[in-house]
């Protein structure tokens, strides 16, 4: 019987989708700025599914999928520095595993939509389940498009003039170029449907989506998200269509706290944008942290069955991974 | 403490909303204004009675018009026929049974999703129905009200009914922004759009609904949508719709052919009482054999590289020499005028001659109608047309094999009787019916044997019947480590010699003798099950055991017995094999029946 392992790449950027099958680096040219004296620190490795990290493993005792946006990705830190490869290692120590007996796979992609995200947790699980699942989720204003069976990223930086320069002056053929505005429009469309009540609108049920798709396989499940103050201000929460959707989020899935809270001073990479190897260790801290309590509260008897009759989803995650 | 309650109405529509606190009815709704009906809205802001905390049987109905039930009294309504006839079925009478029907004209799936989370959350219902809307439709967000959005707006209607409301002033900035908002929309989301999201809105109903372990069958108005070749092949859209479970949403059911003509409605849009009935007839089958879509097991596991790489291996196998070959034609055509099935299928030829005598002693007109997976060179298939003058679709994944029972079919005189078609059993789909369904030595070499099954016993008529036949895990090891050691011992050709003394049948033939020995020794893939695994995928889809060879085709009585005697299998296969010196690869048949 063929072993089962997960999906080839398939997100937005081509030269990834257009190199599967080998293994291949690259050295994003930015980070050497912000790391002082140390140019050619960070390499991002890709194995020959198209994801950044180690090859994938199919005999390892333990397994964990990362999966998210640039955060969980890694952008402008070294692979072993992400925090949730971070806090997988960690968890693998804790239950007795050496570092050579478990797979840690990074599903996440730079600029990744939350739709995506969700898309890419379905479906590597549906092929390989993971011991362990930790994501990334991505802020609002994101969608993933799908285009004659391509995938494009789209969010608030299509509306720039950098990436309608961009498209125009965008090596190959009138046909790639045609492609690229059509995305291009069709992304500037989406900004126009799309506000930041809209976007918590769907970026909850792309959320819900991947917390009671992994508790109906009983994978156990940590998330973060950056944008988690937008998803939890009372505001949102006492809102009519938003509070009640929401409120199904776990809080034993979703962490309740924001990795920007954890951001140490200084240490973000030159685009402003993405944090470093000291907050992704403390990210990762306070991850692992979770998880042990988590993992200790699934230890406790379960409820009544009275009381399983009324609970709310979020608990109800917790229970069925007792279960 | 108060006990639980659904949520109230959430959606766009302003006299819903207004009207929230008690009952009120209306006799036009959207596009049904012959006013001819009467639409009730409960105190929640729903559509049908009330909703009642202490009712023994709750069934909660989600979806857009069809199943709002739109021109149709609710009564009507496909969804409150199924829920009325669940209760029943249970042994609810209707006083114990509560409907809530969630459903509104023009929802999305965007909108049916997060009301399945939200109202499934506030209280656990018994059955869920779902009806998923056509794609390129979701749920827009503005100023606390969430209104549906769809191809619909960029139609003139639309403009005009801004220009009226401008003309009147007051709602005029809401809808011209909800206009342009929606229009923003349909310039993203095109159809493969549509498709791409709702697929995630689908997965979002099922795995909530796995999740909160509650028991739910969907269905749409546009079932092909999902399971079209092209949008399954996209590399991105593909593997999010294979994980759509089909225990859970039917696409096997396409409302709209179900009738011989759709009994549309004023508007030209909306089914009559006619097509509801049909849907709901339709689906209370499906339900039946379901057995309470429990998800808790989730989406099933996505294994089609596995499967398809096993299914090409074995493709690749039978090219090179289909099973059960014959040298000649002339050698294959008296094979099949030979009655085999009564020698060694010996229940399955009393019931074809039962259904013979059913045909005879009724009008003659009575067609039998045969499935048979995995037919190789036709031998089998032509054989039930030949003795029982029966008709059949058959179906192998390999056209070496097929191309030979082709030939056969005017020479042994079946030729009309007997389709072959070229066909991947997990892609099989048909929308007829079979009475009775033939699988010999097929699913074992498929990569999932339970599926395969499950897939094909999906194709059975009310009253039909499925004969198997199929590996057995103790009494074949018996067999298969005996040859396979003598192939790595002595090699290949001595293991064959051996498998010819053993079996006499078809030693004579050696092309024939080698396409056995090749099957049963060589093949690149096989399962190995037991009775006890195929009743319970015989519970799951709600077939009842009729005979067994196990018990050498004796009266089935208490399981356990079976399962008993069954664990002489292993012994019944060492006797034969080495006391007897005679051919017994540890093959066992199972024929059952839909309970109906």
């Amino acid at each position: 019987m063929t072993t089962p392992r997960p999906q080839p790449y398939t997100g937005h950027r081509l030269d990834r989708q257009r190199r599967v099958g080998e293994r291949w680096s690259e050295r994003p040219g930015r980070v050497e700025v912000w790391r002082s004296g140390a140019e050619d620190d960070v390499y991002y490795h890709y194995n020959e599914l198209g994801f950044r990290g180690p090859s994938f493993h199919p005999n390892a005792k333990w397994t964990a999928f990362v999966f998210g946006e640039s955060d969980a990705f890694g952008a402008d830190v070294r692979f072993d520095e992400i925090w949730a490869v971070r806090a997988a290692r960690e968890v693998a120590r804790r239950r007795g595993l050496r570092p050579d007996e478990i797979c840690i796979q990074n599903f996440a992609d730079e600029g990744a939509s939350n739709a995506h995200i969700a898309r890419m947790v379905l479906t590597q699980c549906g092929r390989v389940r993971p011991d362990l699942v930790l994501v990334n989720f991505a802020p609002e204003y994101r969608v993933e498009g799908l285009a004659g069976g391509e995938t494009f990223a789209a969010g608030p930086w299509v509306a720039s003039d950098e990436v309608e320069k961009a498209v125009e002056d965008a090596d190959g053929d009138d046909a790639l170029r045609a492609r690229m505005r059509e995305r291009l429009e069709r992304g500037r469309a989406f900004l126009e449907f799309t506000d930041k009540r809209q976007s918590l609108l769907d970026d909850a049920r792309d959320m819900l989506l991947v917390q009671n798709t992994l508790a109906s396989w009983r994978i156990d499940a940590v998330a973060v998200a950056r944008h988690l103050k937008a998803l939890t201000r009372q505001r949102t929460t006492e809102d009519a269509i938003l509070g009640p959707l929401i409120a199904q989020l776990d809080p034993r899935f979703l962490v309740r706290f924001r990795p920007t809270k954890l951001r140490w001073t200084n240490d973000w990479s030159p685009d402003g944008l993405h944090y470093g190897p000291q907050t992704h260790a403390a990210v990762a801290q306070r991850v692992v942290q979770h998880l042990e309590a988590h993992l200790s509260h699934t230890c406790r008897p379960t409820g009544d069955e009275a009381s399983q009759r009324t609970l709310e989803p979020a608990a109800r995650y917790a229970n069925a991974k007792r279960a | 403490m108060d006990a639980p309650s659904p949520r109230p109405y959430t959606g766009h529509r302003i006299e819903r909303h207004d009207r929230l606190g008690a009952p009120w009815t209306t006799s036009s709704q959207d596009a049904d204004v012959a006013g001819t009906r009467t639409y009730r809205f409960n105190a929640l802001g729903f559509r049908g009675p009330d909703y009642r905390p202490d009712a023994a049987f709750k069934v909660f109905v989600f979806g857009e018009s069809d199943a709002f039930g739109l021109g149709v009294d609710f009564e009507e309504v496909w969804t409150t026929r199924v829920a009325r006839g669940e209760a029943k079925r249970r042994g609810f009478s209707p006083e114990e049974t509560c409907v809530m029907n969630f459903a509104e004209g023009g929802a999305s799936n965007a909108s049916i999703a997060r009301m399945v989370v939200t109202q499934c959350a506030a209280v656990r219902p018994d059955l869920v129905l779902v009806n998923f809307a056509q794609h390129r439709r979701t749920e827009a967000y503005a100023e606390g009200v969430a209104f549906p959005v769809g191809p619909w707006h960029d139609d003139r209607l639309a403009e005009r009914t801004v220009q009226e409301a401008r003309r009147a002033g007051g709602l005029r900035d809401r809808l011209e922004d909800q206009l342009g908002r929606a229009r923003a929309f349909l310039r993203f989301c095109d159809e493969e759009q549509g498709l791409f999201q709702s697929a995630r809105d689908v997965l979002l109903v099922q795995s909530t609904l796995g999740a909160l372990e509650l028991e739910g069958i969907a269905i749409a108005r546009d079932p092909e949508r999902y399971r079209d070749p092209e949008a399954l092949s996209d590399p991105a859209l593909g593997p999010l719709l294979r994980l759509i479970d089909e225990k859970f949403f039917a696409l096997e059911v396409s409302p709209l052919k179900l009738v011989d003509e759709v009994d549309w409605r004023e508007d030209g849009n909306h089914v009559g009482p006619v097509t509801h009935a049909a849907i709901a007839e339709r689906v209370a089958r499906c339900l039946e054999p379901r057995k309470a879509h429990r998800t808790h097991e989730g989406a099933p596991m996505d294994d089609t590289q596995a499967v398809a790489e096993i299914t090409e291996s074995v493709r690749s196998f039978y090219t090179d020499l289909p099973f059960n070959f014959h040298g000649t034609v002339d050698a294959a055509v008296d094979a099949i005028q030979r009655p085999t099935v009564k020698t060694q299928y010996p229940d399955l030829h009393e019931h074809l001659k039962r259904l013979a005598k059913r045909r005879t002693d009724g009008d003659g007109s009575l067609d039998i109608s045969v499935l048979e997976v995995g037919c190789g060179a036709g031998w089998f298939s032509h054989g039930l047309a030949h003795h029982y003058a029966v008709e059949v679709d058959a179906i192998d994944l390999t056209p070496a094999a097929l191309e030979r029972a082709r030939e056969l079919a005017p020479i042994v005189g079946t030729e009309g009787r007997v389709r072959f078609r070229e066909c991947n059993v997990f892609e099989f789909h048909s929308p007829k019916r079979y009475d009775l369904i033939v699988s010999l030595g097929v699913l074992h070499h498929t990569g999932d044997a339970r599926r395969a099954f499950e897939r094909v016993a999906r194709h059975l008529a009310p009253g039909g019947r499925i004969y198997l036949g199929l590996y057995h895990g103790p009494g074949r090891r018996v067999f298969l480590d005996e040859m396979q050691r003598i192939a790595n011992e002595e090699g290949e050709e001595a293991a064959f010699e051996r498998y010819r003394r053993l079996d006499r049948v078809h030693a004579d033939d050696e092309t024939l003798a080698r396409s056995w020995f090749r099957d049963q020794v060589l093949h690149p893939h096989e399962t190995q099950h037991t009775l006890a695994e195929v009743c319970e995928w015989l519970d799951a889809s709600d077939l009842d055991l009729v005979s067994t060879s196990i018990n050498r085709f004796g009266r089935i009585g208490e399981r356990s017995a079976l399962f008993e005697e069954e664990q002489g299998y292993e012994g019944r296969s060492r006797r034969a094999l080495f006391d007897e010196n005679r051919y017994f690869p540890g093959f066992f048949t199972v024929f059952a029946a839909r309970r109906d």
